[in-house]
C-alpha cells in the first residue's frame, strides 16, 4: 500500500519499512528492478527533504528581522546540526526567539545547553580565528557539558571585551596562550570545583588504577623471575647413601640374594573368586593369622612350595650382616625393569628427567616394598614348620625374619617402621609358639632366642636423619640456589606435582599443564608468596626437631591421644591461610598427616617404636616364664621371682613406666599392659577384636594373646 | 619585567583578591588592571588568570555570577567572599613581612619602594 503513496508524503518510518521490505518482496516476486528503483527514489527523497528543510529555515531566519551577523550565525548553527528537518526548523525558531529583541549575541543558558559548546562559539559574531581558539580550548578541557558551556561563555565574553577595546583578533589569539596548556589549567581548576563525592570516586579510581598497574608490574616481574629460575642440584644424597652402603664388605651384603630371589619369585595370585567362596585377600590374611589348619591354609602352602628357590635365597641373604642396597648398582637394572610399569622407577618419575634423577625417595621405597613379599614367605615357612613340629626349621625361619628386620638401615624413620613391623612379627610368632606349642623349643633354644631378642637394636626411638635429607633433597630440586642457602621456587615444583598427580590418579588437572599461559601466570603469581628456600628449610627443621624431641621421650611421657608437637605445628600452619599458602610445598607433602585427625600418623610412628620395645620385653618375660615353669612346674606369683636368673630386671610397661603387669588366672599366666587408658583393669580386654595398643579401654594382653 | 612563575604563583592570587576588594570585576577587567598596574609586573596573561580564578572559586575565596553589564552583554563577575577577605588580609600580612625582611636585608630600598607605591593604585599592603 505504501508504494502507491506520494513519496513526499512518506514519513521516515514508512521509508525505513519500505527499504527493508522491498528486497524480500522483490525476491518473492522476482522484481529486482523494483527494489533498485525504490532505492533511487529514496536518495532523491532525501535530497528533496534537505532542500525543502533548508528553504524553510532560510525563510524563518529571513523573516526574523535580526541583524545580518546574527542571521548568519543562526544559519551556521542550524547547518551543522545533524538532525531531521523537523528539528532543524525547531532550532531555527528557537535561535530566532533567543536573539529577538536584542542586538546581543549572547543566548539564554538553556538554549546554549541544548545547542552544545561547539555551537555556542558559532553563535557569536567573533572573528573566525578567535572562535576556533575558543572552540579548541573548550574542546580540549574535556569537562562536563555544562562546565564547557560556562567556560565557553566566559571566554566569548572575554574576547568580545577585547574586540570592543579595538584589539585585533590576531593579537587576542597570540596573547591568550597555547590552547593545550590553557585547557589543561582550566580543566585542573574546574575539577577542583566538582562535588567532593565525584572527586573522592575519582581518587579512588586513580588509586585503583595505580594499584592495578602496580600489580601488573609485579606480576610481570614475578613471571620473568619464575620462568628464568632453574634449580641447582648440588648435593647428591643418593651418592652419599650409596657411599655409606659401599662401606659394607660385599660378602656382608644381603641385597644380591634378595634381588635374585625377587627375580625368581612367583607372586601369589588370588584364586577364582566365585560368589560361593568369597575369596579375597582379607580372607587369606586371616587364614595366615589363624595358622596352619585354617580353612584356606592350602593356598599359602602352595605359595610356599612354588617359591622354594626364593625362600632358599632369602634364607641365605638373612645370614648376612647388612642389607647393602647400592642404588646405582647396574646389577639392579634388570630387577627394576622386571617390575614393569607399576614398579617404582625413579628415572621415570617425572617428565622433567633432570629433576627426578637420583631422587632420594627412590632409594627409600622400592626394595623395602618388595621385601615384604619375602617376609610373608618366611611367615608361611615358620607356621608350616610349627605345624609339623619341626624345631630347627621353625628356628631358621624365625631367626631369618628377625635378621630381615635387623638388616634394614636404622637411620630413616620410614624404613625403621618396616623393621619394627618385621621384628614385632618375630616376637608374636615366638609368643604364639610358647602359648600353643610350649614343647617345640628346648630351654637351650629359648635361652639362645632370648639373647638374640635382647640384642635387637631396633625399637625405642625413631631416627630422622634420612627423612631430613629427603626434605632437603626435594628442596634443592624445587628451589634455586643463591649460594647462601636461600633461593626461590621454580617450575619444577609444579611439574613434579602434576607428574605425581598423573602417577597417582592416572590423569593430570589441565590447569597444571606447563604449556598453558594461564598456568604459567598462575604459577608465577603463586611463586611470589611461597616461602623462600631458607624459610622452607627452617620450617622443615622446626618440624623435624619437634618430632625428634618427641620421639626421644618414653611412651609414658607422651600424650597418647593428642597430636604430636610436630603435628600440632602442621595444623597451626594449615589453619592459617597465609602460612598454608606460603608453606604449600611442605604442607602438600605432609597432607596425609594433617588430615589424620583421629589417629595422627607421626604419633603412631613414635608409639610404634615404643610398642616394638614393649612387644620385645613381653616376649622376653614370656620366655623367662616358660623356662621358670619348665624348672619349677608352676608359674611364679610375681615377675620379680624371675630376676636375676632369667631376667636382669622386670621390664617396664611403656604406657605408664611401671613394671609390666602379671597375674596367674586359673592356673595360667597372664602378662599384660595397662594400655592407652593407663589404668590397671586386671588384664581385662573390653573388645576381643582390639587387643592391642589401639584399644582405648581395658588392657592389652601381651601373653598369651587373645 | 616578567616575574618568575613560582613567585607569581604566590603573588598572583593576592593581587587578584586585592583588585576584587573594591568590588566585583569580570575577567577582561582583571586582565587589564593587572597589566596596567605596577608597570605590568603582575601581568600574568589571560591563560593564567582564568584557571587562577577557577581555583580561587573552588577554594571559596571568590564567587562568580553572570550579570548583564553596561553594554547589555552578559559577563561573569567575580567578587570576594568572607573567606576571600580573610585570605587577602593574611596574604597582605605575609607580603608585608616579606617586604620588611627584604628592606632589612637591603634588597628593597624602603624609600624608593614607598615613593613608587604612593603614585600608583594600591595593590597590596606593603606601602600602607
Amino acid at each position: 500500500m505504501s508504494e502507491s503513496r506520494d513519496p513526499d508524503q512518506r514519513s521516515w518510518s514508512e521509508w525505513w519499512r519500505l527499504m527493508n521490505s522491498t528486497p524480500w518482496h522483490d525476491a518473492i516476486r522476482g522484481r529486482l528492478t523494483g527494489a533498485l528503483a525504490a532505492r533511487r527514489s529514496f536518495r532523491q527523497w532525501l535530497q528533496d527533504e534537505f532542500q525543502q528543510s533548508q528553504k524553510q529555515v532560510d525563510a524563518i531566519v529571513a523573516e526574523s528581522g535580526l541583524p545580518e551577523p546574527i542571521q548568519a550565525a543562526v544559519l551556521r548553527i542550524v547547518s551543522v546540526a545533524r538532525v531531521g528537518k523537523k528539528k532543524r526548523r525547531e532550532y531555527a525558531e528557537e535561535l530566532v526567539r533567543g536573539f529577538a529583541g536584542t542586538t546581543s549575541i549572547a543566548l539564554p543558558l538553556p538554549t546554549l545547553e541544548r545547542l552544545g559548546d561547539a555551537r555556542v562559539c558559532l553563535a557569536h559574531s567573533l572573528p573566525a580565528p578567535v572562535s576556533q581558539l575558543i572552540d579548541d580550548v573548550v574542546r580540549r578541557t574535556r569537562l562536563w557539558r555544562r562546565e564547557r558551556i560556562d567556560v565557553a561563555r566566559e571566554l566569548i565574553a572575554h574576547f568580545e571585551d577585547g574586540v570592543q577595546a579595538d584589539r585585533a583578533s590576531e593579537e587576542l589569539v597570540a596573547t591568550f596562550g597555547e590552547p593545550r596548556a590553557v585547557a589543561r589549567l582550566i580543566r585542573r581548576a574546574k575539577l577542583r570545583q566538582r562535588p567532593w563525592a565525584w572527586r573522592a570516586s575519582r581518587r579512588m579510581l586513580q588509586a585503583t588504577g595505580v594499584f592495578m598497574a602496580f600489580v601488573v608490574v609485579c606480576w610481570i616481574w614475578l613471571l620473568i623471575r619464575f620462568v628464568t629460575a632453574e634449580p641447582t642440584v648440588k648435593r647428591d644424597f643418593v651418592g652419599e647413601w650409596d657411599q655409606r652402603t659401599q662401606a659394607v664388605a660385599e660378602n656382608d651384603r644381603a641385597w644380591p640374594f634378595y634381588r635374585t630371589a625377587f627375580m625368581k619369585f612367583h607372586k601369589a595370585k588370588l584364586p577364582d573368586n566365585s560368589p560361593q567362596t568369597q575369596m579375597d585377600w582379607g580372607v587369606l590374611a586371616k587364614s595366615l593369622e589363624a595358622g596352619a589348619g585354617s580353612e584356606h591354609w592350602s593356598f599359602w602352602r602352595e605359595h610356599l612350595e612354588s617359591n622354594q628357590q626364593a625362600l632358599a635365597l632369602t634364607l641365605q641373604g638373612t645370614e648376612k650382616r647388612q642389607l647393602g642396597f647400592v642404588y646405582r648398582d647396574v646389577s639392579n637394572q634388570e630387577w627394576l625393569e622386571s617390575q614393569g610399569p607399576k614398579g617404582f622407577d625413579p628415572q621415570g618419575f617425572s617428565r622433567h628427567q633432570e629433576c627426578a634423577r637420583g631422587l632420594l625417595v627412590g632409594v627409600l621405597l622400592p626394595h623395602i616394598q618388595e621385601m615384604r613379599e619375602l617376609q610373608l614367605l618366611l611367615a608361611v615357612e615358620a607356621e608350616e614348620a610349627r605345624s609339623k613340629h619341626d624345631r630347627a626349621r621353625w628356628l631358621r625361619a624365625w631367626s631369618a625374619n628377625l635378621s630381615l628386620a635387623e638388616q634394614l638401615p636404622s637411620d630413616c624413620a620410614v624404613i625403621q617402621l618396616t623393621g619394627f613391623f618385621y621384628a614385632s612379627q618375630s616376637w608374636s610368632w615366638l609368643r604364639n609358639v610358647l602359648a600353643k606349642d610350649p614343647t617345640l623349643l628346648t630351654d637351650d633354644d629359648l635361652r639362645q632366642v632370648a639373647h638374640r631378642i635382647a640384642a635387637f637394636q631396633g625399637g625405642g626411638r625413631l631416627r630422622l636423619r634420612v627423612d631430613r635429607e629427603f626434605g632437603e633433597d626435594l628442596l634443592q630440586r624445587f628451589y634455586t640456589d643463591d649460594g647462601d642457602g636461600d633461593g626461590r621456587l621454580t617450575q619444577d615444583y609444579f611439574r613434579m606435582l602434576g607428574d605425581a598427580e598423573r602417577r597417582l590418579f592416572g590423569k593430570t588437572d589441565p590447569s597444571r599443564d606447563p604449556r598453558r599461559l594461564d598456568t604459567i601466570l598462575e604459577w608465577s603469581a603463586h611463586s611470589g608468596v611461597i616461602a623462600s628456600r631458607a624459610e622452607m628449610q627452617q620450617a622443615l627443621q622446626q618440624y623435624f626437631d619437634l618430632e625428634a624431641s618427641e620421639s626421644a621421650k618414653p611412651l609414658w611421657e607422651q600424650a597418647l591421644d593428642e597430636p604430636s608437637p610436630g603435628q600440632r605445628l602442621l595444623h597451626e600452619w594449615y589453619r592459617s591461610k597465609w602460612q598454608r599458602l606460603r608453606l604449600q610445598p611442605f604442607l602438600g607433602i605432609m597432607q596425609p598427616l594433617i588430615s589424620m585427625e583421629e589417629t595422627p600418623n607421626p604419633q603412631r610412628s613414635w608409639q610404634a617404636a615404643e610398642f616394638a620395645t614393649l612387644n620385645r620385653d613381653a616376649t622376653l618375660v614370656a620366655i623367662a616364664l616358660t623356662v621358670y615353669h619348665h624348672r619349677h612346674g608352676e608359674w611364679p606369683e610375681r615377675l620379680e621371682q624371675l630376676c636375676p636368673d632369667l631376667l636382669p630386671q622386670v621390664p617396664l610397661d611403656r604406657f605408664d613406666g611401671q613394671p609390666l603387669r602379671y597375674r596367674v588366672v586359673d592356673g595360667k599366666p597372664l602378662v599384660y599392659s595397662v594400655a592407652r587408658n593407663r589404668l590397671d583393669d586386671q588384664g581385662q580386654v573390653t573388645d576381643d577384636k582390639r587387643n592391642g595398643p589401639e584399644a582405648r579401654e581395658g588392657d592389652w594382653r601381651l601373653w598369651p594373646s587373645m | 619585567m616578567r616575574i618568575e612563575r613560582e613567585l607569581m604563583r604566590g603573588a598572583g592570587p593576592v593581587a587578584v583578591l586585592k583588585l576584587l576588594e573594591d568590588g566585583a570585576k569580570y575577567g577582561y577587567e582583571l586582565v587589564t588592571a593587572l597589566a596596567e598596574h605596577a608597570e605590568g609586573v603582575l601581568d600574568m596573561g589571560q591563560s593564567t588568570l582564568y584557571p587562577m580564578l577557577y581555583n580561587l572559586e573552588a577554594q571559596g575565596y571568590i564567587k562568580a555570577s553572570w550579570e548583564e553589564g553596561d553594554t547589555g552583554r552578559q559577563r561573569k563577575y567575580y567578587s570576594l567572599t568572607a573567606d576571600g577577605k580573610r585570605r587577602l588580609s593574611d596574604g597582605i600580612e605575609q607580603w608585608r613581612a616579606l617586604a620588611n625582611a627584604f628592606i632589612d636585608l637591603g634588597i628593597l630600598p624602603s624609600t624608593t619602594t614607598r615613593g613608587k607605591r604612593s603614585s600608583r593604585p594600591n595593590l597590596g599592603g606593603a606601602s600602607s
